[in-house]
């Protein structure tokens, strides 16, 4: 069933491709005389709550509510590319998987979108009662170094030490907060989390000039991790979500779509290596 | 004073010691009487004072720029005066969200905001909405009215029902009970590198 969806999901790459163009073409028709950065932000979304079932996502311009940006079936796991969308201000709502556009929708958030600025609307927490968090995700590492932070998204603890190799990086953290990120020597090193006398661990090899957001889950038993990509380089735009297989955002003009596809088509590859590996994540569809 | 911490309002009068209240409950929602016998209605800042100035501040800010973005929603109709208001970062966060969302599905007029800013001395903060140009305005306001009440909070209003404006024409008036909780309007999680 889990390897019927997923190549269902492969086969709707086609449709993808075709979604995120018309994300850029609607987002900006004098594109190729505009530089990428010049003013747009980048949002993505993450759904990290397990217990809650799928969920379209919208996110509602104040100015322009008639054309919402549409993440269509969210499920646990699910971590979208960076979207492009335009400076303002935004609200985040929340209607049942393939629910009408003109069902009730539920109001969990809003938020500013700033220019060059990039976010990720996280949903956390038990069902009912779920919440949403906006991050505000850092574009850039030190050179030679990667930087990394901690979300604490699970219910079973409530305190939550985190520590990447012999650095700390969050200490009795609790549900819903995040750590500012850490500068860490890249290499490959062992996650240790920490939480009422239980430890688990993990592998995690960071590459130089890279960001990254570590998320403390609830696993079958005990705890769980997922890593989200936050930036690759030390571009300007961000490069999160290549991990999970579609990551990244994408230069406006046509010639520079190039890169990016390959970027997208690559971790089309990465993630079928990451649900054989058992990861949760995919990719909803963007509608827009 | 310290008991404070633990209240979300308190209520005092107006003899008692205005610094203590001040600097542990800096925002007035409501008051009654007059002298040193007014009763005032205050909502406890759990960082103090200077916390409750800044949030203030940038929550000001937020709604300045929200309410201005709230102005160009070509499903939205307003007043001069409202415009006014909205550009001034006088109108609530939860109405400028709650407008905001309903404008995805209703082309609607703002006849009037019952509010002004947080700090004032009401109760409730409100707006009053018709129908604008659909020609289904009493089923509209209904719909409308059932989006609003199925929200949680801090999104779900202390009122929200369909009156009568005038002969014949409904009104969907929605109205949120003070304090206005600050910061609504910038909920990210700041990116700081340590």
């Amino acid at each position: 069933m889990r390897l019927l969806r997923y190549l269902a999901r492969l086969a709707a790459i086609p449709m993808l491709l075709g979604g995120f163009a018309a994300v850029f073409a609607a987002a900006s028709p004098t594109a190729s005389a505009v530089p990428l950065a010049a003013q747009d932000g980048w949002v993505r979304i993450a759904h990290l709550s397990p217990e809650a079932p799928a969920m379209d996502m919208y996110l509602y311009p104040f100015g322009d509510p008639a054309h919402p940006t549409v993440l269509k079936d969210v499920s646990y796991g699910d971590v979208s590319a960076y979207m492009v969308l335009g400076p303002g201000q935004y609200t985040v709502a929340m209607r049942g998987f393939d629910a009408p556009a003109t069902s009730r929708p539920a109001l969990v958030s809003s938020f500013m979108v700033n220019a060059k600025t990039a976010y990720t609307v996280a949903a956390l927490g038990p069902d009912p009662g779920l919440r949403v968090e906006v991050l505000r995700d850092q574009m850039t590492a030190s050179r030679g170094k990667s930087l990394v932070r901690v979300v604490q998204a699970s219910l079973k603890e409530d305190n939550v030490t985190v520590s990447y190799g012999s650095k700390l990086l969050a200490k009795q953290l609790t549900f819903s907060s995040g750590t500012p990120y850490t500068a860490v020597s890249p290499g490959v090193h062992t996650v240790k989390f920490a939480a009422s006398g239980e430890h688990t661990t993990m592998s995690l090899g960071l590459t130089a000039d890279t960001v990254h957001t570590i998320v403390v889950l609830d696993g079958r038993s005990g705890l769980k991790a997922d890593e989200l990509t936050d930036a690759v380089g030390t571009a300007v735009m961000p490069k999160g979500g290549a991990a999970t297989g579609f990551g990244g955002t994408a230069p406006r003009s046509a010639a520079d779509l190039i890169p990016w596809l390959l970027w997208l088509l690559a971790g089309a590859l990465i993630t079928a290596g990451v649900i054989g590996l058992g990861w949760p994540r995919r990719t909803a569809v963007v509608h827009r | 004073m310290t008991g404070l911490l633990g209240a979300d309002v308190v209520a005092t009068l107006r003899s008692a010691d205005m610094k203590v209240v001040d600097q542990y409950a800096p925002a007035l929602i409501a008051s009654f009487g007059s002298g040193g016998s007014r009763i005032e209605i205050r909502a406890v800042a759990a960082g103090g004072a200077a916390a409750y100035q800044s949030a203030l501040r940038a929550d000001l800010q937020a709604r300045k720029s929200a309410g201005s973005q709230l102005r160009r929603n070509p499903r939205l109709r307003f007043t001069a005066v409202d415009a006014a208001r909205l550009a001034a970062g006088e109108v609530d966060a939860r109405l400028l969200a709650t407008l905001a969302a309903l404008s995805s599905q209703f082309t609607l007029r703002v006849t009037a905001f019952s509010d002004s800013s947080p700090g004032a001395p009401l109760l409730f903060r409100g707006v009053t909405v018709a129908s604008d140009g659909d020609g289904n305005g009493a089923a509209g306001l209904a719909a409308a009215l059932a989006m609003v009440n199925a929200q949680e909070t801090p999104y779900l209003p202390a009122h929200c029902a369909i009156a009568r404006l005038g002969p014949g024409q409904p009104v969907l008036l929605i109205e949120f009970a003070s304090p206005s909780p600050l910061g609504l309007l910038s909920t990210v999680l700041t990116a700081d590198v340590r």
